[in-house]
Order: C-alpha cells, then structure tokens, then sequence
C-alpha cells in the first residue's frame, strides 16, 4: 500500500525537477499528484496487464458482489437487488466549495481524517446511487448497449464494495479504505470511453431530432463523475500528508492542500501546457514526415504554431494611484482541472490552424494561436484565438451535444483507447500515442470541468477565419460544487415516489414531482449559485446575444 | 411668454441644456387641460384637438400592412430600370407608407398621456403626423410624372426623421418613472422595427427615382440602397475614422483602429445599416478603451482589433477592444433601452477634475450626434443586425476588454422571402 503513495509527493529542493513520465519533465519542483500514472504499477494493472494504449482487449470490471449475487444486471434478482439503492437514492448530495475543502485540509487530525474517511464514503455512495439509479431509468433499449452494461456494472460493483466497507474507525482502517479507493479511481478510468462508444450508438438509431435527453444523461455522468474522483483523490492526498506530517498551513507550507494548490500561478499553467502542446505538434509533424505524407515541396520545415502568450495583470487601486501589480495572476484552484482545459483548448487551436494552412505556401509559417490571460478580483479569464478557419455552422449547432454528432461518428475512436487519462501528462502521453486521431469529447469535458467550481467555458467562431475560446475561472473559491442537479427528464409527473414511504421528509416533494432527487442539493455557502442556461450547461455571466 | 414658448416648442433641441423645460413639464402636468392651452401654442392646441377628431388616422392604421418581400425590392430597382418598374415600385410606396405611419401615430396616440407630453416624444409623434399629412394624399390623388414629387416628399420625409431614436432615446430617458420599462421596450422593438422598414421602402424609392433620373448606370453594384459589393474594411475605416474623431474631441485622445482578416471581402447590404451599427459599435469600443486606459494610467490607449472573415453563409466581423470590460451585473442589462453605464463612470472620476462635466456635456451633444450615454446603441445595433437574420453576440472579459461579434448574412436569393 504505501508502494503505491511513496511516489506521489517527494519534497525536494526548487532547483530539482524529477520526470514523472517518460517523455515530459515536470517543471514544477514538485511531483505531480498523480498516483495512478502509467509508470506506477497497482496492483491491480498487474494482475490484468492492461495499459492505456494497448489495443482494445475485453476488460471486465473489477471482481464485486454484483458476480457473486447475480448473473446478469437484467435478471429479476437484480431487480430486487436494488432496494439497497433507496437508502443512499434518498439523501442529497452535498456540494462544497473549494474554501470549504481548503479549510478541511488545513485543520487536519487523526480523529478529523478518520471522521474525513466516513465522510468521504457516504458521499461516494450517495452520489454513485444517483448515478446508478440515473442508469436505471434509461430506455431499456439504452440499457441494453453492452457498454453502457458495462459501466453500469462497473458503478454498481463499485457501489457493493463501498457499501460492504464497515464504518472507519482508526488509521488502519483508513488505509484500506484508501486502497480502495484507488483500484476505484483506476477503474473509473474505464468509464468514459466506454459512455462515449455506448451513447454514440445508442444515438444513432433514431431518437428523434431534437432529444437531448442522452446529453443530460452524460453531462450528470461526467460531472459526478469528477465529482467523485475529487473526493476519492483528496482523501488519498490528504491521508498521505498526514501520514508524513506535511504542514499546509505555517511557514514550510509547499500550498498544497491534497490536491488543491492554493498559489495556482496563471503563467505557470499557462506554460506548462504551451509546451506539452508544442511538443505534441511538433511530434505530430515528425510522424508525418517520417511516413511521408508531406508533399516534397514542403520540405522546408515549418514550424508548428506559435503560440503567443499575452497576460494582463491586475489593476489594484491605492487611493488615488492606480498601481499595477508586479505579481503573478494567482489563486487558489485544481490545477489538473485548468491544465486539462488548456491542454485541450490550445491543441485543437494548434490542430486546426496546421489542418487549415498546410496546404499553403510552405514558406510562410502558421499563424500564430494568441492566448490572452486577464484577470479582476473575482475572476480568472483566459482566451485562446486562432485562425484555423473557423467552425462550420452546421458542426456549431451541435458543438455541445453528444446525442448529435454521434451519428457521424465522431466518437468512434475511442474505440482505441482503453482508459481515459487523468492528468495533463497521461493526456499528452496518449495524444502523441493516438497520433492525430481527435476523440471528440475534449471540448465537452472542458466546458464541464470549467464549469465544476463555477465557472464558464464559450466558444465563438468566424466561419473561414478562426475560432476564439474563453474561459472564465472564479478565483475565490466561493462556488460550490456544480454537481449539475436538474430535472431528471426521464420521471413523469405522476411516476410514484420509490421509498416514498420510508422517509417522511418526503413530502415536500409532492410539489415538485419532476425532481426525482428532491430534496436534490444542499448547497452549503452558494451566493451565485449559477442556475441551470436552460440547455443543460450553467449560465453565462461573460457572454450575451 | 408666449412667444418664447412658441419658439422653445418648434426647435426644442437647441434647449437641451435649458434648465426650465423640465419646469415647465412638472408645472404643465400637473395643471388641467384648460391651463395647459393657455401656455402651449396654436399648433398644439390645432393638433391636439384635431388629432382626436381625426379619423383618418385610423382608417389607415386598421388597414393591414402589405409587406413586400426583399426581392420583390430588389427586383423594383434591378436594371434596366424601366419608368414601369419605377412606377410599381411608386405604387407600392404611396399606398404603403401612409398605412404604416399612421400605425405609428396610433402606437404614440396609446402611450400614457403623462408620457405624451414629454417635449422630445411629443416632438417625434408630431414629425409622424405631420409626415403622415403630407403623403397621404399621394395614395388616392394621382397626377402623371408626380413621382418625382412624391420622391422629394419623401426625402423629406427620411431627412426629417433622421434625429429620431436619438431624441425618443432621451424623451424616454426622462420618462423612466412613468412607465414601465418592459412596455417602453415593447413600444421602442416596434417603432424602431418599423421605422427601418418604412425608411428601407422610402429610400429604396428614393434611389430609384434618382438613378431614373440621372440615367447613372455606371454604379452598377448599387440597387436602389443595396449594394452589391459592399466592402466592410472600408466601411469600418470609414466609420472608425468618424468616431476617432469624436473621441479626440471629447477626450483628446483616440484608440488606434488594426483591421486583419479578409479585408477584401465583399458582400450584398445596405450601408446604411451597416455603418450604423459599426458607429455604434466602435463608440463603446473607443469610450471604455479611452476611459479605461486613463484609469489605469497608461500613456496610450491600446489599440482596437478589427477582424473581418469571409465565411460561407455570413460575413462576421469581431471588434475587440481592452476597455475594460463589462461587469457582470451590467451584462444582464447592456441590451436594455435606457441602459447606460456612462452616468456610473463619471461617478468613479477624480471630483477634482473640471473637464469631466464639460466633456460628459459635450459627450451628448457632440458633433454628429451623442458619443454615448444615451443606452440605445446595443439594442439598436442588435435590432439592425438581427433584421436581416443576422446575429449579435457580446463576451465581456471582465477588467479586460470586449469582444463583439457581429454576424450578417448575404442578402441574397435565400432572403427573397423576407417580408419587410
């Protein structure tokens, strides 16, 4: 067990820089958090010799109750099976903010870990009830998708062995609580390709024109999908602070909270993913190269886009002064989260503009992807413009939908991926694995993971010129979590309340029937909670038609 | 007395910054109808009287509207130009636009009464029946070759007209309080929807007639006030160029205009509506860029970037400044009628600053119409470009700067269906 942590954060000097993965240094002086890389071994990898780039084997989830107890998932059995659902079906799921969890982090204790541990637990199963009851209520048709089988089995197993966990007690038992955890997370990783295949096909067959219920189905799924993967990884990180006795709060503090890191630095990030960006284009370009699929006359090798970095600091008022901060833009966030959306939103902008200008003169070199960074007192705002040629009309309309797009088969190469990553290196590791290949989720996860703590991503385009994508970041940790509660489309009005009868609180619900998860969301601490847009993602605070 | 009122009446706006006006609103309201003859003059008394007994105002205004499809416009003015085309198009006019002014007079006629006797719309509502007078007896009446009559009436009719958002802007400014603001935006979506159509019929006409007569066929990109091959980097040169000096003249210092993208492109619009748009457009870029940057206290106001792109089905054009950005608050309302954050940053300025009054002054009444401040350009601009079936999209990066995209369609044989 503790093999499996020592890698995860070693203290070192600032000069020093370990590389994590094989082919990118981690410029930040400390290891990145990620525990479940493709170098470390779990043990569970071992057993199933998987890897995330291999080809497409059958993998079956992990060993759980569900083999033991029943066949199939569609058995009468399982049907019963499922009362054991209701309890955790029935309370809501607590969404935090991130100071919430900072002030967690920092006031930790043995006794607070352990209580921290059982917290930990009842939010998994509350939330992975949710989900699985969402899985539940999906046309059996839906149901029937060997994919979504699969994930469904996946969640409810995962449910069984949290559910068998006895109340944690001591430090030893928040040990192997923590081992669970993380064949959790390592499993977890299965999910998404497996969602993408199965509602893709599921989409195609016709579901009328204009359902989105599919797509409600997947932003629930992805969102409490990071959701869950916070808790769980917070929990690790924090257990493993505690064991070491790192300090979070006094002089020695390194600003990491487990895995929040309250000196997130604009231009670090922003760095960072420039250059993982770069490194994978320029990659791209040698593969091509190397196969021969460049014309002779472009020989002159053109350089991949320059991407031009612009950051605006802020304005701080004294008195009559204006006075422009010599500091950093920096604020207290998940770096992975913001990695990820960088990552994301300066390869496609990348992509794009050599797709769009390969054909040119081979003299002449790209023009260059601009990412601007501004910021205010509440919010974090970056833009990335490139001239890739912009979006086609039709291909905007549905930029958000997973429903729509599927019947072309944008999703289809997730055929090849086994696991989805989880940090930006895993990410960039798999980009140059997968070549060009695109998978068509990276914006929809953006735009999620953008909007988990409050904020917003929006993309514009101008059709034959270039696209500009903005995300607004909120900065002080005031948002709670957007766990993406809605209407559930799929329970009529009149659909009878299972477990109506167990819970008197019940009641109020009869009010509002549409919300199967009435009473939905505590939402502790929540001025600007932002309300649903109306099409399924947050509204908008940056942009107006 | 009298007298004076007599002329304060006729040419209201040279008194903008008379102080007594309102006084005289405050007292006239809240004196009866018999007390208020007495101070108002002949004509008002005449219209006042008379528009109540009227009836052919709602003769007219019950009769349906015929609108006429965008290519049937066109096709009024495609060359050759005949007299026969030219006279079908002079038949449309005559019969359509009393029809459509007097709805106008009509939609003025039902605002609260409190509202009517506001000096700048009462102003408005007299220029459309006075308008209305003037062309109605062109639609019964016809003598041969009096359409170039008519076409002059007619461009009296624009010429007289032009000033009106900017006057009904500050008439409905002071009449915040007296009416909701959800019919004030119900009345000015109407008006304004309707007056671009009637101005779009009587130019077009206009243009007709003027080509008719000079027998000008060189021009040949231009159908009527369509053109053809509209430009617009130049139309935005042109337009930031005006509005650059505005901004010199109000703040002493202007943002430098970068145009990029396909700066040759060319498309089919009318120019008119274009160029207003971008004037309105570039007024909030070049204010908030000025504004912003003498708050931070930079020598140099940053430039504004103009990008235009050439796509399939739209031409877009992106204006994008580092003004500073609109607070989030303020967004839910930019598109407000009377929404204006121009009073907020006077508030803001150093008190010590004697300019500032002088120049917030001369901001409203500047040469060539107001810079800002009157909160109707973004829901004009959006208004124009939406007529169309374009759109108009606004993302504020707070403490930094906007982006306006706007995004106007080809007027072309798929809009031949477009009623006007």
């Amino acid at each position: 067990m503790r093999s499996l942590i020592h890698n995860l954060r070693r203290r070192r000097p600032l000069t020093q820089a370990t590389p994590i993965s094989t082919s990118h240094s981690n410029h930040r002086q400390f290891c990145h958090h990620r525990f479940l890389t493709t170098t470390t071994t779990s043990t569970y990898q071992q057993k199933n010799k998987t890897s995330s780039s291999s080809s497409p084997t059958n993998v079956e989830p992990r060993p759980s109750s569900l083999d033991h107890s029943i066949k199939s998932s569609h058995s009468p059995y399982h049907f019963y099976q499922t009362k054991i659902l209701e309890e955790y079906v029935q309370r809501p799921a607590n969404a935090s903010t991130l100071r919430q969890y900072i002030f967690f982090g920092r006031h930790m204790t043995s006794g607070r870990l352990v209580q921290a541990a059982n917290w930990v637990r009842h939010e998994l199963l509350t939330r992975l009830a949710h989900r699985i009851r969402d899985f539940q209520q999906l046309p059996f048709f839906v149901g029937l998708n060997p994919h979504i089988e699969f994930v469904y089995r996946l969640y409810w197993g995962a449910f069984e062995q949290l559910r068998k966990q006895p109340t944690i007690k001591t430090l030893n038992d928040n040990q192997a609580f923590c081992h669970i955890l993380e064949s959790l997370l390592d499993d977890g990783k299965l999910v998404v390709p497996r969602l993408a295949l199965g509602i893709s096909e599921c989409a195609q067959h016709d579901r009328g024109e204009d359902s989105q219920d599919l797509d409600r189905f997947m932003n629930r799924m992805l969102r409490s999908r990071i959701s869950r993967r916070m808790l769980a990884e917070q929990h690790l990180a924090l257990t493993e602070a505690h064991e070491h006795d790192w300090d979070m709060m006094g002089e020695g503090a390194d600003g990491y909270v487990g895995i929040i890191f309250v000196r997130c630095s604009a231009s670090d990030l922003v760095s960072q993913a420039t250059r993982l960006v770069r490194h994978h284009a320029e990659a791209i370009y040698a593969k091509k190269e190397a196969e021969g699929k460049l014309s002779s006359s472009s020989l002159s090798r053109k350089t991949p886009p320059a991407i031009e970095v612009q950051i605006h600091q802020e304005i701080q008022s004294q008195g009559l002064q204006q006075v422009e901060k010599s500091d950093e833009i920096v604020f207290a966030y998940v770096p992975e989260h913001l990695e990820y959306i960088l990552f994301e939103l300066l390869s496609n902008a990348v992509r794009f503009t050599m797709e769009r200008h390969s054909k040119n003169d081979s003299s002449s070199s790209y023009p260059p992807v601009k990412l601007t960074v501004s910021a205010n007192d509440t919010d974090v705002y970056f833009r990335v413009s490139d001239q890739g040629g912009g979006i086609d009309p039709d291909v905007y309309k549905h930029l958000w939908s997973y429903q729509a797009r599927a019947p072309t088969g944008q999703f289809h190469h997730f055929h090849h991926i086994q696991k989805m990553p989880s940090s930006i290196n895993e990410r960039a590791n798999q980009a140059e694995d997968l070549g060009n290949v695109h998978l068509g989720m990276g914006l929809t996860m953006s735009r999620i993971l953008a909007e988990y703590w409050g904020g917003e991503l929006q993309v514009m385009s101008m059709q034959g010129y270039g696209t500009d994508a903005y995300v607004r970041i909120p900065r002080l940790g005031t948002k709670a979590e957007n766990l993406g509660f809605e209407d559930h489309p799929a329970v009529a009005p009149t659909a009878v309340q299972p477990g109506h009868v167990h819970n008197n609180s019940q009641n109020q619900q009869q009010d509002q029937p549409l919300n199967w998860y009435h009473p939905s969301v505590i939402q502790r601490n929540t001025p600007g909670h932002r309300n649903d847009g109306g099409d399924g993602w947050s509204k908008s605070c940056m942009m107006l038609d | 007395m009298n007298l004076s009122c007599t002329f304060r009446s006729l040419w209201p706006r040279y008194y903008i910054h008379h102080s007594s006006i309102p006084s005289l609103i405050t007292r006239s309201s809240k004196t009866n109808l018999f007390i208020k003859r007495t101070i108002t003059t002949k004509t008002n008394e005449k219209l006042a009287a008379h528009a109540f007994y009227d009836d052919k105002i709602i003769t007219y205004a019950n009769r349906p509207i015929r609108p006429v499809t965008l290519s049937q416009l066109v096709r009024f003015g495609q060359p050759p130009l005949t007299k026969a085309s030219l006279r079908e198009c002079a038949q449309y006019a005559r019969t359509e636009l009393p029809v459509r002014l007097a709805r106008r007079v009509r939609a003025f006629q039902t605002l609260p009464f409190i509202v009517g006797t506001n000096p700048y719309i009462k102003e408005i509502y007299k220029l459309y029946y006075e308008s209305f007078e003037s062309l109605e007896p062109f639609s019964h009446d016809r003598t041969p070759n009096d359409d170039i009559e008519y076409s002059e009436n007619l461009k009296d009719l624009v010429d007289r007209h032009a000033d009106n958002i900017p006057t009904l802007a500050r008439g409905f400014l002071e009449c915040k309080q007296y009416m909701h603001a959800q019919d004030v935006a119900a009345f000015l979506d109407d008006m304004i929807h309707a007056r671009i159509g009637i101005r779009l019929i009587a130019e077009q006409m206009i243009a007709l007639v003027r080509q008719e007569q000079t027998g000008d066929t060189t021009d040949n990109s231009y159908i009527g006030i369509i053109d053809t091959q509209l430009n617009p980097a130049q139309l935005v040169k042109q337009c930031s160029d005006f509005v650059a000096e505005l901004c010199e003249f109000n703040y002493g210092a202007s943002p430098e205009t970068i145009m990029d993208g396909h700066t040759d492109a060319t498309f089919t619009y009318i120019p008119v509506h274009l160029e207003y748009i971008l004037t309105e457009l570039l007024k909030n870029a070049q204010r908030a860029t000025v504004e912003f940057a003498k708050k931070r206290g930079l020598s140099q106001p940053p430039p504004i970037q103009i990008t235009i792109s050439h796509g399939q089905e739209d031409i877009s054009i992106r204006i994008r400044d580092q003004g500073g950005g609109v607070a989030e608050d303020d967004l839910n309302q930019v598109f407000e009628y009377s929404y204006t954050t121009v009073a907020k940053a006077s508030e803001d300025e150093d008190p010590s600053n004697i300019f500032t009054g002088i120049a917030e002054m001369a901001m409203q009444s500047g040469i060539g119409g107001p810079l800002a401040g009157l909160g109707f350009g973004l829901p004009l601009a959006r208004m124009y470009a939406r007529y169309f079936g374009g759109s108009f999209t606004l993302v504020s990066m707070n403490g930094y700067g906007c982006d306006v995209f706007l995004k106007l369609k080809h007027i072309d044989q798929s809009m031949a269906e477009l009623e006007i």
